[in-house]
């Protein structure tokens, strides 16, 4: 198989991922923001009928104001990263591989992704806190382990750090050929 | 390559090998007492009825269904750590490098995919039991932190695929000249 029908592959990869990220782009902020509206203020008995609250239990104004601002910054850092990918997966299908914008895109992912899911992690800690503040026994600020976060954490060092090795690379390289 | 790409590549391993410690301790304190320790546990869940009689075989099988996800994420942490430790060393443009990165890519996609069909099974089998409390039905449960993983797997796999092409390009090239 010829190089340039490998980079046509790639190109149409990132094509692909692109119409799926973007969909779940889409997905992710209706169902996302649909979720904490109507569980903070459309529909205020759902709350009620969450596992940690009391069936009976009164939920004043501030918790779910406060519940509401804490998932929105986590949505909005999400699609912030959801937007990244798309910038990075377009300049990809626009050919343009090794590149040193491709490699600062790559690193603004992992940046934007590793402040989302650590801000994640600290909002799944609060937010039974949070739920529970009108029960008759409300429940502390606890460590809110959640895997599949600390998964993406990951995933996003490691985007962030490839894409600062890769960015050096491409100096180095271009150094190097104008030494040439 | 600069100090502070290989200071940030250090802190990041140190953090990768305490959660590399941390995630097996976490599977042992949570999953293995909840199949291995008796009903009481499994009967203290929100979703199932406090009497519910299980089987050994039902938890075991709820254990099962996790299992997979458990192996390939714990992969997918030590090739993360295997490949920080290149970085650190300076190791970066090797095909070692390039192929531990496009397998991290490709656990991290498994260990998601494994999530998302453990999830759609979960809820139908802790409330199979149930003789007060709802029965769930087996459905797709819409995980956006494992979306999250697939999707950042994928990309690195693709980036791991792009930096392949481009070696073998790179060697074509010089046994050209």
């Amino acid at each position: 198989m010829t190089t340039g029908r490998n980079f046509m592959r790639v190109q149409t990869g990132a094509l692909i991922l692109m119409i799926v990220v973007a969909a779940e782009m889409i997905r992710y902020l209706i169902t996302s923001l649909n979720r904490a509206l109507n569980f903070s203020f459309w529909e205020p008995r759902m709350w009620n009928t969450h596992h940690l609250v009391d069936p009976n239990t009164v939920v004043e104004m501030g918790p779910r104001i406060g519940y509401f601002t804490v998932w929105s910054t986590v949505i909005l850092l999400s699609t912030l990263a959801f937007l990244a990918a798309l910038q990075l997966l377009n300049n990809v299908r626009r050919g343009k591989i090794y590149h040193p914008k491709t490699a600062a895109y790559v690193s603004r992912l992992g940046l934007i992704l590793a402040i989302a899911m650590i801000a994640d992690q600290i909002f799944h800690s609060i937010d039974s806190w949070l739920l529970t503040r009108s029960n008759s026994e409300p429940l502390g600020i606890h460590w809110g382990y959640d895997p599949s976060d600390i998964k993406t954490l990951i995933m996003a060092t490691i985007l962030f750090l490839f894409g600062w090795v890769m960015r050096q690379g491409i100096v180095i390289d271009r150094e190097n050929s104008e030494f040439v | 390559m600069p100090r502070s790409l290989i200071q940030v590549a250090r802190a990041t391993l140190l953090g990768l090998v305490v959660f590399a410690a941390y995630y097996p301790y976490k599977l042992l304190t949570t999953f293995v007492p909840f199949a291995f320790s008796g009903a009481a546990s499994w009967q203290s869940h929100w979703m199932v009825d406090d009497a519910a009689l299980v089987p050994f075989w039902g938890r075991l099988a709820q254990f099962g269904l996790w299992v997979p996800t458990m192996v390939a994420t714990q992969i997918m942490i030590l090739l993360a750590i295997y490949l920080v430790w290149l970085f650190q060393r300076e190791v970066l443009f090797e095909h070692t490098t390039i192929r531990v990165l496009k397998w991290l890519g490709g656990s991290a996609a498994l260990a998601a995919v494994f999530a998302l069909i453990a999830f759609a099974f979960d809820a139908w089998w802790l409330t199979s039991w149930n003789t007060e409390l709802p029965r769930r039905a087996i459905q797709f449960h819409f995980e956006s932190g494992e979306m999250g993983v697939l999707l950042c797997g994928l990309g690195l796999f693709l980036l791991g695929h792009v930096l392949e092409i481009a070696a073998f390009k790179q060697n074509e090239n010089e046994d050209i000249i």
